[in-house]
């Protein structure tokens, strides 16, 4: 066995023997992530689901004798309050007392009368996104709307084609896997960069600053294994831990799935089932996971040069801290923007080409030679930061800061 | 044998004067010009106060740290050029235990044997003397965080002599370890020089050093300021002891 294997083998050891390691690497990837989205989608869907059972309080202003009121009257879900002024019914709706506020301009129903348009105004507070009020409101106003229209035009003995010279039909082509990239492939590669930075920071950490802190570094490099072998021995660790992490992360997606189809196959709707479906693609999986090694030795040997440089693991923690940043906004950019398509410039910035790569191997629409771009550029980081960590490593005013 | 020549280490310190970065750092010899030789087979005794350079010495000695000037030469082997040789050839205990709190005794020793490519028959053959030596076997599968500062002390020298090296540099050995402990490894100390290896330690447990030193080195401020074997150290003032004489030494 050569010297950096033995160090690997020990490292690894060590590693796992700590409770904190095992926590981190398995335990939340696979079971506590999954729990927290479930519990995140069902708290999120029964307020929806709250939502759309609830009655709402509507501020209104001359409303009152208009064609338009009788149609507001008959909706079972919004109750209705006469106001005298207009600030009072803003402020009804500032102070939370209404939903939402109509304002009926005075002349509205000697405008609609004269064929002219009227003006109605809906106050609101856009921050509660949940709310239905004002959908409610403008589509019981929508339908007066086309009554009011189809009406004028049958005075004119018109047909509403009149008014409509083109009519736009729309046909969505987009593929179940298409559908899965956009949903899933953004979020499965913002959590895989999660977990390859979680699961690699720890262990950086324990076997960089930790080490120094405890002496043990003295005792490796007092040893004749050279600077190259200890990083090599070290960051293969650090890299493991991070790859073990992704796979287990990655089982707590599958879990999930595999109970769906076997238990739930019928209660899901068919799209969703069929999205889902193509969320299981092997080729995808192996693609995903080709880009997240070399980017988990990136990981490992960043965090574990930052770590080595660090007096002890309080300093570690804080400057990996910021570090970790710095991967993780490239990942966020595609989970916010789900229509960026990939170039050969973004194909260069590490995590953002795995989101969005990611996105493309599950819809099975691929530029490979983006991918090998991606895949090329990652490597070519890899050797920067392994020749920096190896840097550290054999500068002793580094390895014996403290 | 190792010769020391005009060994000197520069470090930059911080000074109470502040700069754009936080304090700033002016050059300090902890290690000025020192000159000595141990001969093959002696143990060597480096003694002075905290911060006199000791530890920085031994690290020089044992190819962990480069020198800023001048050199040391064991067995013909420079420590700026020859640096992996002569760590194969060292044996180098630091001053606390530094071990894998995770790894037991035996995983430990497997492990720093394994680095220095000993086969598997002739470290366990080694490593069976030294547990016997040192009375451990009862802890051979105990993970180092539940054992005594004694048994780590011991699992250490064990680990540092386990690829049976030319040259033994312990670092304060002694320190936190008690009594009867104490005096396992002044015995192993003895024992590794009956072997035919060198030995250098620090200490500041002087009784060890009148007891079995065949060699003194006294520094002050980076500096030497006696470098003789024990009967000569001895001699300079019959009418005072060990601990006097060391004294009147290094005090300013």
């Amino acid at each position: 066995m050569t010297k950096w294997q033995t160090l690997l083998i020990k490292e690894l050891r060590h590693l796992f023997r700590d409770t904190k390691t095992i926590i981190q690497t398995i335990v939340v990837p696979t079971f506590l992530t999954p729990l927290l989205i479930g519990g995140i989608v069902w708290y999120i869907s029964s307020i929806a689901i709250e939502e759309s059972k609830k009655d709402y309080e509507v501020a209104v202003y001359k409303l009152e004798n208009t064609q338009l009121s009788n149609k507001f009257e008959e909706s079972e879900r919004l109750n209705i309050t006469k106001y005298e002024t207009v600030q009072g019914v803003i402020d009804s709706v500032k102070d939370g007392d209404s939903e939402i506020g109509i304002v009926v301009e005075e002349d509205f129903e000697q405008n609609l009368n004269k064929n002219v348009s009227s003006k109605i105004t809906i106050y609101s507070k856009n921050i509660d996104t949940f709310s239905q009020a004002k959908s409610l409101a403008e589509d019981i106003i929508d339908n007066f709307e086309n009554d009011e229209r189809s009406d004028r035009l049958s005075n004119l003995d018109l047909d509403e084609e009149f008014i409509n010279p083109i009519e736009i039909l729309e046909e969505d082509l987009t593929t179940e896997k298409e559908a899965a990239g956009s949903i899933f492939g953004g979020i499965l590669a913002f959590f895989f960069v999660m977990y390859v930075i979680t699961g690699s920071m720890y262990p950086a950490i324990d076997l960089g600053a930790g080490e120094k802190e405890r002496g043990t570094m003295e005792t490796l490099i007092s040893t004749n294994i050279s600077s190259l072998e200890i990083i090599i021995g070290k960051m293969l660790s650090v890299t493991a831990s991070a790859v073990l992490t992704a796979t287990f992360s990655l089982l707590g997606f599958i879990i999930p799935l595999v109970i769906i189809f076997f238990f739930y196959a019928d209660s899901i709707p068919e799209s969703l089932f069929n999205t889902l479906s193509s969320l299981v693609n092997p080729t995808a999986f192996l693609g995903i996971f080709g880009l997240i090694v070399p980017l988990s030795i990136l990981m490992g040997a960043l965090l574990l040069a930052v770590s080595v440089y660090s007096k002890n693991t309080k300093e570690a923690g804080l400057l990996l801290g910021n570090l970790v940043i710095v991967f993780f906004l490239p990942a966020y950019i595609p989970l916010f923007n789900p229509g960026l398509e990939l170039d050969f410039i973004g194909s260069l910035i590490p995590c953002y080409n795995l989101a969005l790569l990611t996105n493309s191997l599950i819809a099975e629409n691929t530029n490979w030679m983006l991918y090998f771009s991606a895949l090329g550029s990652t490597v070519v980081y890899c050797c920067v930061a392994v020749y920096i960590t190896y840097i550290m490593f054999d500068d002793e005013k580094i390895i014996f800061r403290s | 044998m190792i010769e020391v020549k005009n060994l000197s280490k520069q470090f930059k310190i911080p000074t109470e004067k502040k700069g754009f970065f936080g304090q700033k750092k002016e050059p300090f010899w902890a290690v000025d010009s020192l000159d000595f030789t141990v001969k093959k087979g002696s143990i060597v005794s480096i003694l002075g106060p905290n911060g006199c350079g000791k530890t920085t010495t031994l690290r020089m000695i044992a190819a962990m740290l480069s020198p800023s000037r001048g050199t040391a030469l064991i067995d013909s082997l420079d420590v700026r050029k020859d640096k992996q040789k002569i760590k194969s050839k060292i044996g180098y205990m630091t001053n606390n235990t530094s071990l894998y709190d995770r790894l037991n005794v035996i995983e430990t020793i497997t492990f720093f044997a394994e680095l220095n490519q000993i086969p598997k028959d002739i470290y366990m053959s080694r490593a069976d003397k030294l547990f016997d030596q040192l009375d451990m076997r009862d802890y051979l599968l105990k993970r180092v965080s539940d054992l005594s500062t004694g048994m780590k002390q011991k699992t250490s020298i064990v680990r540092t002599l386990i690829h049976d090296p030319d040259v033994v540099i312990l670092d304060e050995p002694t320190t936190g370890v008690d009594v009867a402990g104490q005096s396992v490894i002044v015995d192993l100390i003895k024992s590794i020089k009956e072997s035919g290896k060198t030995l250098i330690f620090s200490t500041h447990q002087l009784n060890e050093v009148r007891d079995i030193a065949d060699h003194i080195i006294v520094m002050k401020a980076g500096k030497k300021v006696f470098d003789g074997d024990n009967e000569q150290f001895q001699n300079l003032n019959s009418n005072k002891s060990f601990t006097e004489i060391f004294m009147e030494m290094v005090d300013d």
